[in-house]
This record gives structure tokens, C-alpha cells and sequence, in this order.
């Protein structure tokens, strides 16, 4: 088992003072992220960027984790306790999760959802574990069209199986294409939409896209916001926060089928955690029904247990396809790629070879972080809650302020803030309206990938077209993607005609 | 902002939602802009069928044509779809989560925007702390603060925090500007 050797030489990696150190800023950060709603991961990643480009890698890279898997256990918490879920990922879980606090169950429904975070995000990184070095490696063979097929299957994912509007994603995915072609064309030296200005030759600085669209956006929305009525009301959480013996047995099937439903959608760039966390709770709801005997509406331990194992087994997936095929899957995974490159990493097929001490390294700081965050979200979620009490105003004034300054000491330029105000206005008019922002990030990424290597599969063939569905590999990738689209059409459809 | 609604059946109205529009906008000057940087670039040799135009060329048209769809569906909106199961949430969310946008406060928009422009103005001639501080300020107005002596001092307050770690423990060259 080489897998086992490298990983225990990854924990002896990770355990210095330094390390462990960061592993646990990061679960704090992570945490405060997840239950402050607009706060996520993404920003936090990509606010910590600038500011982290002197660090040793391994560390940041570890507080970077400790800050995805975070937002996910702390998301739940304002939604189980004051019905605002911290974060998309959360919604469904706080469905049950908050009528289990109505009904004076608050800490058992905070610790299904800590238990559940902790369950499926230890059995996923532990499925990655075993599995990535193969997938990696698998990935080693792949040439242009493989990687072209992988780029457009991450495209029409985004874009389309998962927002809710088809049209929508594709906005977010063709302003995400144009921002990427802007620079020196690699393989031509062809200066392209610089429009003679040279700073933009280097192309428009990645960690600036990220800050402006994640958090300057965000700021600038929540500006627009001000003044709506804001009823949340905390509810007490007080009393016994364990488990009964029957309600683990209760859960503990849910946490299984939500890791279960969690797992594959790491792998699919579907945009993260939402999408495996309803259909987890459609699940456990559906089950409920049958057994007739369910407190479904009331406050099920089960609605709870599923989707918030659903979301940790999306991230910890999300982090094997990150680092064995370069294949970001979330708004947060891209942002992690970012920081990967920022250190002269690349994920993907050659990482676990060039770089597989810091791999190996990361994958034992996940477990670390995973039993850092148990501790911190069991016995404190209530204590976690108080930050909601911080003003918004201070809070997002201070976010500003740090967008404001790691995007000017990343490169000292003046430019680089002008780009970021006007990429912050886009990401203010993108949420007003609903439009996506994880698909722009992914065609940021993945764009030059995409472009590169249908250049290099159309001159290496004679510009057969042919070429890029003659694989094994590239005819799995697409029928898989046609698969998808058909099932999202007819899911659509479904729930269209259903009242008419 | 937001329009006018043109049908009569409450329970599923679909609102017109002009200022949706930007969108398209913005789509159709981003692929505008691809097209003008297409034709004024001087490529370097020849690039055969697939050189450094190719894909700028796909990339204005999937601009357009979703520009185009947008716009569409913002004229003749799809009726809202009901859940299938009235009264939970969870399908209404995942089915069919797009809300129609309700009326922004531009003039916080407004303040918290001419507080980034003003940092991005003054940052060098006038330095780091005294713009970062400003910047601060302005945002926790702009997001409602009534306490304006606090939001300066905080400001100050993080600023110089900013300041001491980033220049004094790593280096890092931050303008000093006038104060410097």
C-alpha cells in the first residue's frame, strides 16, 4: 500500500507547530466564513491569496483547506439556529434543521450536522486517498483532445446542468473566456486584447479577478441590500448537545446515503455542494414518506444527517479531482487551484510525481483539519452563532479594505485596482441578476487549457475534427456530458409541467 | 429599476425586469470588444485555421448568441412553475431559485464605489494609511454605519495593523505617501 506509507510520511510532514498552526487558523477562519451569511470559503480563499504569496506553501495550502472544509461545517449553524443559512451549501440541511430548533432540539440538530460535516468529508478524503494516485495517473495519458474533452465537459457542467438557467451559466462562462484571452497568446507571441496597454500583456492577474468578483462584488451587493428588514432571530440552543443512542442510529444511515450522494459530484464540475445536498435531502424526504412514520416537516434528524454529509464528501472529492486532474469543480476549488499556482505548483496528472511530499502532505493536514473542525463545531456551535452579532458594516468595510490592499501589493499596481473596481461592478451586476459566478472562475481556469490543446489536437491531425472524439477516453467524457444535459432537460421539464 | 408586470395571474407572474438587460449589455460589449481586439491584432506568422483568432472568434459568438437568449427571455419571462409538492421550500429552491430582483439602494451603491475610486485615486499620492482608513470608512458608511468617529478609527485602527505586518514584519513595500 503505497498510498498508506505516503500518507503517514504526510503526517510527519504536517505535524510541526507551524503547520498544525495554520491547519487551525485556517478551521477558525473557515468556520466564521461558513456561518457569517455572503462570507464563503471562495472569498476567504481568495482574500488570503495576496497575502499569503510569502508563506511556506504547505502551510498556507493547509490553512486554504482547513478554510473549504470549515465553511462547510460552519454553514449550517446560522441556519439551524436563526433559519439564514451561511451559505448556499447549508440551505437544504437548515429546511429540517431549524424545525428541529422551533421545537427546543437545537444542539442535537447542531451536532447531526457537525457529525455529518466530519463523516463525509473523513470518508471522501479517504476514498481520494486510495484513489486519486490512479486517477492521476490514468490522467498522465491524457493528450490534447482528452484534455479539450475534459475542458468542455467542465464548461457545459457548470454552466448548464446545474445553475438554474442554462442561459445564465453560459453568461458568467463566455465573460469568463473573453477575460482569459487577454495577454500574450502563448504558442503565437500574438498580443491579444491589450489594445497596446502593457500591463495587461501578462494577461489581467488571476488573484485580482478572483478578489474583485468574489469579494469587492459581494461588498458592493450587500451595499445595494441596506435597508431591507432583517427578521432572523437566534434561537436558544441550550440543553443536552449529544446525541441519544437513537438518534445516531436515526442518522447514521443519512450520513451514509448523503456521503453517498456527495462523493460523485466532488468529481463533476457541478458547481459544489448544492446540488448533491437537495438531492440528498429529496432523498431522505422521499424515504420519510414510506416509512409513513417520519417526522419530516417538523424537524427530522435524518434532513439534517443527509445533506450535511452530502456537502463535506463534495468537498473532500472535489479536492481529489483538484489535485489528480487539475479539474477545479467549485467556485472554491478554483480559487485553491489559483493558490496552487501561485506557489509554481499545477494540480493535475504530474502533481502527486513533481510535487508529492506537499500532496501527500495536504491529504494528512484534511484529516487534521477534519478533527480540528469536529472539535471546534460540537461542543461551540452555539458560541459560533455570537458572531452574527458582529456589524455588518465594520465587516464589510473591513473586507473592502483587505480586497483593496492585496490586490495592490500583489504587483503594486494602480491598474490592477482600477481593473479590480470595474470587475467588482460586473460581479455586483451578476449577483443582482442571478448570474453565476463559478462558471467564470472555471473558464478563467480552464480556458487557456481549453483553447491550447483544440489548437494543438486540430495541428497535430490536419485539422481533422475527428481527432477529438476518437479516444476512449474523450467518447466517456462526452456521452457521460450528453447524459447529463438530457437528465437536467428532463428534471426541468418534470417539475415545469407538474402543475399545469 | 424594476419593471412593470405585464400579466394578470398572481400566483405565477412573470415580471418584466428591464434593468435585467445589463446582462445582455454587458455580453454584447464583451464580445464587441473580442471582436474589435480580433481585428486590430497583428498576429505573428500564420497561424493555419485554428491560430491565435480562432478561438477569440468562438468566444464573440457564444457572447452574442447568449446575449441574444437573455434578452429574449427578458421580453416574454416564463411563468414561474409552482412546486410540485406546495408548501416545501427545498423544490421552489433547487427547480427554480431565481428570484426577480428587488429594488437596490443605489445610493449606498453609489457611496461605497466613490470610496474604492477615491482609495484607488489617492493610494499613492497620499499613502496607505490615510486612504486605507478612508476606504474603510466610507464602505461602513455606505453599509449603514451611523457611528462615523468609529468608522474612522477603526479604520485607522486596521490600517495600521495592515501596515505594521505587511511592511514591518514581511518587507512589503506599501506607499507611505505623504506621511512617509
Amino acid at each position: 500500500m503505497d498510498q498508506l506509507s505516503n500518507l503517514i510520511t504526510g503526517f510527519g510532514d504536517v505535524f510541526t507547530l507551524n503547520n498544525l498552526l495554520f491547519v487551525l487558523v485556517g478551521a477558525l477562519l473557515g468556520t466564521a466564513v461558513g456561518v457569517l451569511p455572503g462570507l464563503g470559503s471562495a472569498m476567504a480563499v481568495a482574500l488570503l491569496l495576496p497575502l499569503t504569496a510569502s508563506l511556506n506553501p504547505l502551510g498556507a495550502l493547509a490553512m486554504f483547506a482547513g478554510v473549504y472544509f470549515g465553511g462547510l461545517f460552519g454553514d449550517s449553524i446560522a441556519g439551524i439556529l436563526m433559519n439564514t443559512p451561511g451559505n448556499s451549501t447549508a440551505i437544504a440541511s437548515s429546511l429540517e434543521g431549524h424545525r428541529m430548533a422551533r421545537s427546543g432540539r437545537a444542539p442535537q440538530a447542531l451536532a447531526t450536522a457537525a457529525i455529518g460535516a466530519f463523516l463525509g468529508g473523513i470518508l471522501a478524503t479517504v476514498l481520494v486517498v486510495f484513489f486519486a494516485p490512479a486517477m492521476a495517473d490514468a490522467a498522465t495519458r491524457f493528450g490534447p483532445a482528452e484534455f479539450f474533452a475534459l475542458a468542455v465537459f467542465a464548461f457545459v457542467a457548470i454552466s448548464t446542468v446545474v445553475s438554474d438557467s442554462a442561459v445564465r451559466g453560459l453568461a458568467g462562462l463566455a465573460i469568463g473566456l473573453a477575460i482569459a484571452m487577454v495577454g500574450i497568446d502563448q504558442p503565437t507571441g500574438t498580443e491579444r486584447l491589450t489594445f497596446g496597454v502593457r500591463t495587461l500583456f501578462d494577461g489581467i492577474d488571476i488573484v485580482v479577478i478572483t478578489v474583485a468578483l468574489l469579494a469587492l462584488g459581494e461588498v458592493i451587493y450587500q451595499a445595494s441590500r441596506i435597508g431591507r428588514p432583517d427578521e432572523a432571530q437566534l434561537l436558544s440552543s441550550g440543553g443536552r448537545p449529544f446525541l441519544s443512542r437513537g438518534e445516531f442510529r436515526q442518522a447514521l444511515p443519512a450520513w451514509l446515503r448523503g456521503t453517498g450522494f456527495g462523493v460523485p459530484f466532488g468529481v463533476i464540475p457541478a458547481g459544489g455542494a448544492e446540488v448533491p445536498t437537495f438531492l440528498s435531502y429529496g432523498a431522505e424526504r422521499t424515504l420519510a414518506r414510506r416509512r409513513k412514520d417520519s417526522q419530516f416537516g417538523k424537524g427530522a434528524i435524518e434532513g439534517v444527517a443527509g445533506p450535511e454529509a452530502a456537502g463535506n464528501a463534495t468537498a473532500g472529492t472535489a479536492m481529489g479531482a483538484l489535485l489528480a486532474l487539475g479539474l477545479p469543480t467549485s467556485a472554491t476549488a478554483a480559487v485553491l487551484l489559483i493558490a496552487f499556482r501561485q506557489y509554481g505548483m499545477q494540480p493535475g496528472p504530474l502533481l502527486f510525481e513533481r510535487n508529492g511530499e506537499i500532496v501527500w502532505a495536504l491529504l494528512a493536514s484534511l484529516f487534521i483539519a477534519m478533527v480540528v473542525l469536529l472539535i471546534l463545531n460540537l461542543p461551540m456551535a452555539p458560541l459560533w452563532a455570537n458572531l452574527l452579532k458582529v456589524p455588518k458594516a465594520y465587516l464589510y468595510a473591513g473586507i473592502a479594505l483587505l480586497a483593496a490592499f492585496g490586490v495592490y501589493v500583489a504587483a503594486s499596481s494602480v491598474t490592477d485596482l482600477l481593473i479590480m473596481l470595474a470587475l467588482g461592478l460586473l460581479g455586483f451586476v451578476m449577483r443582482r441578476y442571478d448570474v453565476p459566478i463559478a462558471p467564470v472562475l472555471i473558464a478563467v481556469i480552464l480556458g487557456p487549457l481549453a483553447e491550447y490543446s483544440l489548437r494543438d489536437a486540430m495541428v497535430n491531425s490536419g485539422n481533422d475534427p475527428m481527432v477529438l472524439i476518437s479516444s476512449p477516453i474523450t467518447i466517456v467524457l462526452y456521452t457521460v456530458l450528453i447524459a447529463g444535459v438530457v437528465w437536467a432537460v428532463i428534471r426541468r421539464r418534470r417539475t415545469v409541467s407538474a402543475d399545469f | 429599476m424594476t419593471g412593470d408586470s405585464g400579466t394578470a395571474t398572481p400566483s405565477a407572474s412573470p415580471r418584466r425586469d428591464y434593468g435585467e438587460l445589463i446582462i445582455p449589455a454587458v455580453l454584447v460589449l464583451v464580445g464587441t470588444v473580442v471582436i474589435a481586439g480580433i481585428v486590430t491584432m497583428d498576429e505573428a506568422g500564420d497561424g493555419g485555421l485554428f491560430g491565435a483568432k480562432a478561438f477569440p472568434w468562438i468566444v464573440a459568438g457564444l457572447c452574442y448568441v447568449v446575449a441574444i437568449l437573455m434578452a429574449v427571455s427578458v421580453f416574454r419571462p416564463t411563468p414561474r412553475p409552482q412546486s410540485a409538492d406546495p408548501g416545501d421550500e427545498a423544490d421552489l429552491i433547487l427547480d427554480h431559485g431565481h428570484a426577480p430582483a428587488e429594488a437596490s439602494n443605489w445610493r449606498s451603491v453609489v457611496i461605497v464605489v466613490g470610496g474604492v475610486l477615491l482609495f484607488i485615486l489617492i493610494l499613492e499620492p497620499i499613502g496607505w494609511l490615510i486612504s486605507g482608513t478612508l476606504l474603510f470608512a466610507i464602505v461602513a458608511v455606505g453599509l449603514g454605519a451611523r457611528n462615523h468617529i468609529a468608522s474612522v478609527l477603526g479604520g485607522l485602527g486596521i490600517a495600521s495593523v495592515i501596515q505594521l505586518a505587511f511592511s514591518g514584519l514581511l518587507g512589503i513595500y506599501i506607499p507611505p505617501g505623504i506621511l512617509g
